[in-house]
């Protein structure tokens, strides 16, 4: 597995996120385990607004001619 | 091809079917395609396959044939239309036009074959609602099928990179506006239908334009190849009073290039405004969940204090139940009764002492006999 394929994307990370806000309205909800949670949740957030900010789209030309079937 | 002297001129001279085929030769030399706007009449379809029609105005006329593949929109006599196609003279040396594509012209004829074609494709359901899909929420791979020239291509390109980072996208470049934009245009949607890292949509878009620049997109093939596409689609076509045949079968219609991307990518400010409120609206609902526990805890010692409290009072009463009954043994309480204790030897002759509220009297036994 390359290194590229271990990296999670921003929506990956989005959907991370949205787990651990549901872990807490959830039944599985434990105190004990709220701080780490809270502590996963703001790590997250911070890491998409990061990539938010610096990640550009990649933006390719498909080098195939449509002009003719061929 | 011999040539014969007529006086100082020497003039060519041809048999029947060299004389055609230098003609089509010296036309197709000179004008290998044109384009040629007039009125339609007399068009019929002949064996299910070939058009026959004759193009006409105020002064002249002429007969066009081509195949009913190519025939990409409806056409009806009266309507006027520009042909492209190369000129021929036939073998019986009969001019004629053989059309490779043909399309309306003026906003009269647009609107006709628009409509004819638009209740053709609905009455098929091609527009039905039932048949849009969603599109994802955040993509993470999306293809595009624009001219990359075009301004509103660069709108797209630019809002979305505005909006959001980290997305792939696949561009296929088309002409989107002319004759061959339709076949360009299908032939890019077959190539991201089939491609096998499929993208999560396809975005069509294409500038504002006159009506006839954007009659492209009214193309029969090119909206069932549309409604047809595995991908979820959507167009951005023109302004938004601009509604082509293709927007009706995308799964969904944006106004424009820019309101596509405005539609398909959410804007990162919003997100990072979000996902703030999302952790800040997490500490209430931890301290909540401190304070509901404590109130928790807090019933359950009141609820034990009660419990304690009604064993305490239950002893109580079985204590007072208890002294109530010791009392009524009490000997004094007997003697208080007028009852009478006798002590000492119970024989004739005996002395005894008995003792009564008030007295203890000694006294001897006269007579004594068991009951």
């Amino acid at each position: 597995m390359s290194k590229s394929e271990t990296v999670p994307t921003i929506q990956e990370k989005i959907a991370d996120l949205d787990k651990v806000v549901a872990w807490f309205q959830s039944d599985d909800f434990e105190l004990e385990q709220a701080s780490a949670k809270l502590k996963e949740a703001a790590k997250l957030a911070a890491e998409i607004e990061h990539d938010l900010d610096v990640v550009a789209n990649d933006i390719q030309v498909v080098k195939k001619s449509f002009a003719t079937d061929n | 091809m011999l040539y014969q002297i007529m006086g100082e001129k020497m003039a060519p001279k041809f048999s029947v079917s060299d004389f055609i085929a230098v003609t089509n030769q010296t036309l197709e030399y000179a004008y290998p395609t044109v384009e040629i706007e007039g009125e339609v009449a007399s068009f019929k379809v002949n064996q299910g396959k070939f058009v026959f029609f004759d193009l006409k105005d105020e002064g002249a006329s002429v007969g066009c044939f081509m195949m009913l593949f190519q025939l990409r929109v409806p056409v009806e006599d009266g309507m006027k239309v520009v042909v492209t196609a190369s000129p021929k003279l036939t073998q019986w040396g009969k001019f004629s036009l053989t059309v490779r594509a043909i399309r309306p012209s003026g906003e009269g004829s647009i609107k006709k074959s628009f409509e004819i074609l638009k209740a053709k494709l609905d009455a098929e359901g091609l527009f039905a609602p039932e048949r849009k899909r969603p599109l994802p929420t955040i993509p993470r791979h999306i293809a595009v099928i624009s001219s990359p020239q075009a301004a509103g291509y660069a709108d797209f390109i630019k809002i979305l990179n505005d909006r959001w980072g980290g997305l792939r996208v696949d561009v296929a470049a088309t002409q989107v506006q002319g004759a061959d934009a339709p076949d360009q245009i299908i032939r890019a949607l077959n190539y991201f239908n089939t491609q096998e890292d499929l993208p999560e949509m396809i975005v069509i878009i294409r500038g504002g334009g006159s009506a006839d620049d954007l009659s492209a997109f009214n193309d029969e093939q090119l909206v069932r190849a549309i409604a047809a596409s595995r991908i979820p689609t959507i167009t951005g076509i023109g302004h938004e009073v601009d509604l082509s045949l293709s927007d009706l079968a995308a799964d969904v219609r944006a106004a424009t290039p820019s309101n596509v991307a405005q539609i398909i990518v959410p804007d990162r400010k919003d997100v990072i405004r979000s996902l703030r409120m999302q952790v800040q609206s997490l500490i209430p609902n931890l301290l909540g969940s401190v304070d509901r526990l404590r109130q928790q805890l807090e019933g359950r010692i009141e609820d034990a204090a009660e419990r304690v409290e009604q064993e305490i009072e239950k002893r109580r009463r079985q204590l007072q139940q208890t002294n109530q009954l010791l009392a009524e043994f009490d000997p004094a309480r007997v003697l208080e009764r007028g009852y009478a204790l006798v002590r000492g030897k119970l024989a004739v002759g005996g002395q005894i002492e008995i003792e009564t509220k008030n007295a203890i009297i000694k006294a001897r036994i006269d007579e004594y006999e068991q009951k």
